[in-house]
């Protein structure tokens, strides 16, 4: 028995090799030396500093630094707002289109457009629509009868946060559905016929059997949305360059990489982020760990 | 198909690449074995820059390529995008990369750059009497520490574009204080189908420091004061950021605080203001064949505000820069290139196909270029007072605190006092 | 009440909740889709003009005479297309080993290729481009396609594994009493179980490199080894802002996707027809 558990994991280890290899390769350096350089204070303008070993401090400032502080609120609230719509209206997509109906292909063709126009074209465009002279938004809204005049949905902060979430929801929706519905279809058809005859309704055959089947996949979509929204960079720096108090933490993080050349604070903002991203995950791996790693 | 270049192994490579990445950004990078050239073979350099002026920047490199056989430029086109270009010279001159041999790089950054001691120094190439026939106000954003670090290619400073037809039919002149233009606004509604009396860029951007200092300028004020220390919170600078203040509430469009040039531009060629503060290139723009305001634009000094004597503008443009890591063959070839585009026949070439106003004096005597840019004439003493923003090898954080300051004040999200107060201390924290 | 009533009336609900859906994810696309047929006057027409003039198809000429734009979606399509299928590959043979076989040390391995993707992409440019130069990757597809596999991996190989765990337990003894070598197990009859979702796994990862651009920008600097983001990037210049040629461009860059999940539409949804997944 020994040898066979040891044959196993032997077994598990080369074919994760090719993954793990990869992994290895590339992504580390650029991780560990984003680690290195935080320790550092490293301002590319003054190479004469010679760029010495500073230790925690560029992380002690950060404690005393309120924008550090107000961009990741901002990111907090992004995300949350984010994630949250997004399962809403990802899970309903999922359901609906796990329905048989006329053209049911095309619309699963269609919802993934917003997925397929790349990020800097979608957010120019989103800038477009939000515009107060001749954008789409204001259009819509005033022959629908819902505000009398073209307004600058851009140019407040309520205003601002909405206009963001509207096109983040909008193009991500899509990557929800559509792994939704990859979870739906893994769910074998007899359970729900078994339900029917056991006497439940759509409604508790829904509460008993869907979601605990699709429970680990959803945690698992939520898990990659909530990353990536963590980091949201380009929509903001396109449709807003961080205004109106819609500074995310990423785009603080870039301000002091590539604008300030402060390699030093920049790489730990960087290592903030991953500090940050990294205890969302642990919250979520509670729930999916088990799932799973059984 | 050919997946892998790759001739060398790849681990000791990333742990020697971790060293070089910590050790090459110092600056002095060792040349990456360039093996001299045979004297015959011509030079081959890489000349990099946006595609903002991309056509007609290829048009000169192939005339330069079939001018003469010693060098050859090739060309690598970045997107047209400020901060695109920057992010990606850094990454190359950071690591000490020697693909790129020419850069056009904006003016604001030529000290950021030469402080890193990413740059030539060119002092050595181009004397006194040659650096005395371009405009002075261009030579000064390509020196850095008294060394010339980099040489002027086009410039650009700003102008105010009003409509002549409506001004016409009111029987007035174009106003040259701000006061004057704000007066204008309950007569010109609705006259020709103007809405607003003034459009700008006041987004969360660049544009918008390049409109601020014009305001500070155009009211007697100044950033740095003649030893570089800032005078930000002053008397005339609160009054004249509240002008603006003032413009952005009562006399622009709602959303002017989100826009940059294309979407002011949209408002003006629209036939919806009445006037623009834009840069120079947009006198083409505005007068194109289909345009709503073709001929019926006019241009103008930027107004001035009460304690302003003189109208000033900002100076932006491109300098032309050389990657400091390349060999001496490679500089050779660039500064022979360098020299070729800031020559009189190239400079009017370059305005006459492209638009953009030439760092050379000479060229804004010469008869076609006056014919084809009519307003060249009045145009040569708003550049000859052009202001330049800031020089700092920390200008990106001093741009950045005005952008996030000035900003916040004209969203009424903080006061125009507490605003100029926090530059001022940003500043202060950065010259120590 | 009737059941027929209630059904209609459910039926009806059903396509009222599609359409509002539709409305909101296309409405944006077909403005845009408006946009790159309308005459020039008409994309930034105050207030905004819906339905265009005339129909104007210059835009698409543009796209494709001004810019080598063929060039660059051959270049997207290649990048993407091996980006998935190496991604896949080798994800899907990893995630069966955690999803399905026993050894210590699952969930360190698991958050470790996740931690790969809780950095900001902007902190690891300049390492990565450094990687690259020294491997002589910059300007070849490799060069986008290593870096673009590694940050799929993560990715691939939670959702892949668990789709393997969902699994019925005890499959793979059966195979095995049968004579079948542990890599055939994966191959013949573990990864066929799990083929709708590879799809749509494959068809995210697909996305996500048709449009990534940072990399694709600092990495690929030769014009002709370009990609379709950092392509249409390069449309606007001093001179104009061409919405008209980018709407075009953007309507360009989503057909050939749309093809591609027509064409995988059946795989996608066999997961139901697929027998054997039984409890």
């Amino acid at each position: 028995m020994k040898s066979l558990q040891r044959r196993e994991t032997r077994d598990a280890w080369l074919m994760m090799l090719p993954a793990l290899v990869v992994l290895l390769v590339i992504a580390v350096y650029p991780i560990l030396r984003t680690f290195w350089l935080s320790l550092h204070e490293m301002v590319l303008t003054d190479p004469g500093s010679g760029y010495p070993f500073v230790g925690l401090k560029n992380y002690t400032d950060i404690f005393r630094d309120a924008r550090a502080g107000a961009s990741i609120l901002f990111t907090f609230k992004f995300t949350i707002a984010t994630v949250v719509l997004e399962l809403i209206v990802g899970f309903a997509a999922a359901l609906i289109m796990n329905k048989t109906f006329k053209g049911r292909g095309l619309v699963r063709a269609a919802i993934l457009i917003p997925w397929a126009i790349p990020t800097t074209v979608s957010a120019l465009m989103w800038k477009f629509i939000y515009n107060d002279q001749y954008g789409l938004f204001n259009d819509v809204l005033y022959r629908l009868g819902l505000i009398d005049g073209y307004k600058a949905w851009l140019a407040t902060e309520g205003g601002t946060f909405m206009a963001l979430v509207i096109a983040d929801v909008w193009k991500t929706a899509p990557f929800m559905a559509l792994l939704i519905l990859a979870g739906l279809q893994m769910i074998p058809g007899d359970l729900y016929e078994s339900a029917k005859i056991d006497g439940a309704n759509s409604f508790q055959a829904f509460v008993k059997i869907t979601l605990p089947m699709v429970r680990s996949t959803v945690l698992v979509a939520l898990l990659f949305r909530t990353i990536d929204a963590f980091r949201v960079f380009d929509l903001v720096s396109v449709m807003t360059g961080g205004a109106n108090g819609s500074e995310s933490v990423s785009l603080y993080a870039y301000a002091h990489l590539m604008k300030f050349l402060n390699f030093g604070y920049g790489s730990a903002v960087s290592v903030l982020i991953f500090l940050f991203v990294f205890g969302i995950s642990l919250i979520y791996m509670k729930s999916i760990g088990k799932d799973l790693a059984s | 198909m050919k997946l892998f270049k790759a001739k060398k192994i790849w681990m000791p490579l990333i742990a020697a690449s971790l060293v070089l990445s910590l050790t090459a950004c110092g600056g002095n990078s060792t040349q990456s074995g360039a093996e001299a050239p045979d004297t015959d073979e011509p030079v081959t350099i890489t000349f990099s820059f946006d595609q903002g002026i991309g056509q007609p920047a290829q048009t000169l490199i192939d005339e330069y390529n079939a001018s003469q056989e010693k060098y050859i430029v090739e060309s690598k086109i970045l997107p047209q995008d400020a901060n695109v270009v920057h992010d990606d010279f850094v990454n190359k001159l950071a690591s000490g990369d020697t693909s790129v041999d020419v850069m056009a790089l904006d003016v604001v950054y030529v000290a950021e750059f030469a402080s890193a001691g990413w740059l030539t120094d060119l002092t050595q190439y181009f004397d006194q009497a040659t650096q005395d026939l371009y405009l002075p106000g261009t030579i000064e954003t390509a020196t850095y520490n008294e060394k010339l670090v980099a040489f002027p290619w086009f410039t650009n400073a700003s102008a105010l574009f009003y409509r002549k037809d409506v001004l016409e039919q009111l029987g007035v002149e174009p106003p040259t204080t701000y006061q004057g233009w704000m007066d204008l606004q309950s007569q010109v509604q609705g006259v020709n189908d103007v809405q607003y009396t003034s459009v700008f860029q006041a987004a969360l951007s660049e544009a918008l420091v390049c409109n601020w200092v014009e305001y500070v300028a155009n009211n007697g004020g100044e950033i740095l004061d003649a030893n570089g220390n800032p005078v930000v919170n002053t008397e005339n600078n609160i009054e004249a950021t509240q002008i603006m203040l003032d413009l952005v509430k009562n006399y622009a469009p709602e959303g002017v605080t989100t826009y940059n040039e294309p979407e002011s531009e949209q408002v003006f060629l629209d036939g919806k203001a009445l006037f623009i503060r834009d840069w120079s290139g947009f006198w083409s723009q505005a007068n194109k064949e289909g345009s709503k305001v073709k001929d019926k634009v006019g241009v103008t000094s930027l107004p001035v505000g009460p304690k302003g004597t003189e109208s000033h503008s900002t100076l932006g443009g491109l300098n032309l820069v050389i990657n400091n890591a390349i060999d001496d063959a490679h500089k050779e070839a660039a500064i022979d290139f360098i020299k070729y585009l800031s020559s009189e026949s190239v400079q009017k070439k370059m305005n006459l196909i492209a638009a953009q106003p030439p760092v050379l004096k000479s060229v804004y005597q010469d008869a076609e270029v006056l014919e084809a840019n009519p307003f060249y004439a009045d145009f040569y003493d708003i550049i000859m007072n052009g202001k330049a923003r800031p020089m700092s090898p920390q200008y990106a954080r001093v741009s950045d605190s005005i952008q996030r300051n000035i900003h916040a004040a004209l969203a009424e999200n903080i006061d125009i006092k507490t605003a100029l107060d926090t530059i001022q201390s940003d500043i202060e924290a950065l010259n120590k | 009440m009737d059941m027929k009533v209630t059904r209609t009336l459910k039926a009806s609900l059903l396509y009222v909740l599609v359409l509002l859906f539709l409305a909101f994810i296309l409405l944006p696309y077909i403005w845009q889709f408006l946009t790159s047929i309308k005459p020039l006057a008409e994309i930034s027409a105050i207030p905004a003009k819906w339905i265009p003039s005339k129909i104007n198809v210059e835009y698409y000429f543009n796209v494709f005479q001004k810019h080598p734009f063929a060039r660059y979606l051959l270049n997207s399509a290649i990048v993407a297309s091996v980006t998935t299928v190496v991604s896949i590959l080798i994800g899907a043979s990893a995630s069966y080993a955690l999803a399905r076989l026993h050894f210590k040390g699952k969930k360190v391995v698991l958050l470790s290729i996740l931690a790969i993707s809780m950095f900001p992409t902007i902190s690891t440019v300049s390492p990565l481009f450094l990687i690259l130069k020294n491997m002589n990757l910059l300007n070849t597809y490799a060069g986008l396609v290593i870096p673009y596999t590694t940050f799929a991996l993560p990715f691939s190989i939670w959702l892949l594994t668990n789709f393997f765990g969902q699994l019925p337990k005890g499959f793979e003894e059966a195979a095995t009493i049968d004579g079948c070598s542990r890599l055939q197990t994966f191959f013949k009859i573990m990864l066929p179980l799990i083929k709708p979702a590879t799809f749509s796994v494959g068809l995210l990862v697909f996305i996500n490199s048709w449009n990534e651009y940072i990399y694709s920008l600092t990495f690929m600097t030769d014009d002709s080894m370009r990609t379709v983001p950092v392509g249409i990037a390069l449309f606007p210049s001093n001179y104009e802002l061409p919405w008209g040629d980018m709407a075009a461009a953007s309507i360009v860059v989503t057909v050939p996707l749309i093809i591609l999940v027509l064409m995988f539409q059946q795989k996608i949804i066999a997961g139901l027809t697929t027998g054997g997944i039984k409890g």
